[in-house]
């Protein structure tokens, strides 16, 4: 399913440079808009400077943890929807999770397909609770570089396992 | 104020007798139902302000139970408790956005202040005022 628009900005969060590229080159491909980090302090100043729809956020970071970060995220944005990535999973975590307001968790390796399945529920349940309209309304200030696109995502890479 | 209500849903009767002491020592208005359908059955015929239940059950579980909560009482919170936690039910209930997942076997006290802070958190205390 693609997401027509209003165009879905999406924010990457991950240490591993091949998550982050084949994410952000299946994102744009489907017509997100695509941005990345790769720490927990980029994370942080780019959530607070721009209106994401949907924050995709690996848990280990090298600065910090995903879920150490999540409530300062969601008090500075409280209707972005934050899918946690682990490849660390535990009861504790995911009740850690569900505690700190995360919509979904990831479990790592993930086939892509999972994570694209998460986003989609993520975006359909922001547009159920009426905040399309909201952002349609808002000005959209950015100060981040948006990801080259590549242009060439493949349904293989869309099944390809992404691991870490 | 109105004494907030709860319905606690487990098929273990000393969980079932524990929690309607302590609720009720509380000054909430407990009510207990075995499983999943009775609990729906009582929910027909009155409102809560929060819905406490087991996973594993009877007839009805749980999850199945949340779903169905959630979709006729979408206002109600839904906390599970469960002494066979694992990641996939975890998972499950995050992603039906429950307010809330505990393990067994827990502290009464704790369990009362995680039920209470989702009453709070939920803005019925200024209904309840």
């Amino acid at each position: 399913m693609k997401i027509q628009s209003p165009q879905q900005r999406i924010l990457i969060t991950d240490d591993e440079e091949s998550i982050r590229d084949n994410l952000s080159e299946y994102f744009l491909d489907q017509g997100y808009i695509v941005d990345i980090a790769c720490d927990a302090g980029t994370t942080i100043s780019q959530v607070e400077g721009n209106d994401y729809n949907v924050l995709l956020l690996d848990d280990m970071l090298p600065d910090d943890t995903g879920l150490g970060i999540l409530p300062g995220l969601l008090e500075s944005r409280p209707s972005l929807s934050v899918i946690v990535m682990t490849g660390y999973p535990t009861v504790d975590t995911i009740i850690t999770a569900v505690r700190r307001g995360a919509c979904d968790v990831v479990v790592k390796p993930f086939v892509l397909c999972e994570l694209i399945a998460a986003v989609e529920r993520a975006v359909l349940r922001n547009r159920r609770l009426g905040g399309e309209e909201l952002r349609e309304n808002e000005t959209v200030h950015t100060d981040s570089v948006p990801v080259a696109a590549t242009g060439h995502s493949s349904a293989t890479q869309a099944a390809s396992q992404v691991e870490k | 104020m109105e004494s907030p209500s709860i319905l606690v849903v487990d098929d273990e009767l000393l969980i079932r007798d524990l929690l309607y002491d302590f609720f009720h020592d509380q000054g909430w208005d407990i009510t207990v139902a075995e499983d999943g359908q009775k609990a729906l059955d009582i929910m027909q015929e009155k409102r809560f302000d929060v819905v406490l239940t087991d996973l594993r059950m009877p007839t009805m579980d749980g999850m199945t139970l949340t779903s169905q909560v959630q979709k006729e009482y979408p206002d109600v919170p839904v906390v599970i408790m469960t002494g066979y936690p694992s990641v996939e039910t975890a998972v499950e209930a995050l992603r039906k956005r429950v307010a809330d997942y505990i393990t067994k076997p827990f502290n009464v006290n704790d369990l009362f202040k995680r039920v209470t802070s989702h009453l709070l958190s939920d803005g019925r205390k200024e209904n309840q005022e």
